[in-house]
């Protein structure tokens, strides 16, 4: 059901609406790819990482979690 | 023994039509064999390129899943060594539990435990993919 590492689980789920938790901070955007470690994502709020014009790239190791709220 | 005796003409005659008809014999057996031949060779050469995309097909597949493999395996030696917690997890599999990070502390039901990172399902259905080397507590609630 679920991929035994977090990168494949993440690459099933392009395109979906994520959160995502790092040490000190959080983020809300869209997963656009996933490439090796890494995670791009086109954020939909600003918290201060960067701004929701330009992709964000998360490194994987770094994320505390990743939030899948249920579809409305 | 029958002898029989015929003019010089009909010997001619008979002799011709002996030579003909080993030419016809020899054209046939020759005819016969460059068929054979040549469907031998064709039967062979498809014989020859299915077998080689086979092999190649075989032989790719083999070195992807080997690939596969050997990289599930680096990753797996190349984590830290996650083995106590993520059985620690194993055992609370389907109860509610308290997993803490340094970004928040987390409730809900345990799903299911991956090589790098374990599912947590909350009630309204929100689920959480939590980093296995993030988590810094486990509690069962």
């Amino acid at each position: 059901m679920f991929e035994s590492f977090l990168e494949a689980e993440l690459t099933k789920r392009i395109g979906t609406p994520v959160e995502i938790a790092m040490s000190d901070g959080f983020v809300e955007g869209i997963i656009t790819s996933v490439t090796g470690n890494l995670l791009t994502i086109l954020q939909t709020v600003g918290y201060g990482y960067g701004t929701t014009t330009t992709p964000l790239t998360i490194s994987i190791p770094a994320i505390n979690f990743v939030t899948f709220s249920p579809v409305a | 023994m029958i002898r029989l005796a015929i003019s010089n003409e009909a010997r001619a005659a008979l002799l011709n039509l002996l030579g003909s008809l080993q030419q016809n014999l020899t054209n046939t057996t020759t005819n016969v064999l460059n068929t054979t031949t040549a469907a031998t060779t064709e039967v062979l050469d498809t014989t020859t390129a299915a077998t080689t995309e086979i092999l190649n097909t075989t032989t790719t597949a083999t070195t992807n899943l080997l690939n596969n493999t050997l990289i599930n395996l680096l990753r797996l030696r190349l984590l830290p060594n996650l083995s106590n917690l993520r059985n620690d997890l194993t055992n609370r599999l389907n109860q509610t539990v308290q997993l803490s990070t340094e970004y928040e502390t987390l409730s809900g039901v345990l799903l299911a435990v991956l090589s790098d990172y374990v599912v947590l399902a909350e009630s309204d259905g929100t689920m959480h993919f939590v980093n296995l080397s993030k988590i810094e507590t486990v509690a069962s609630l």
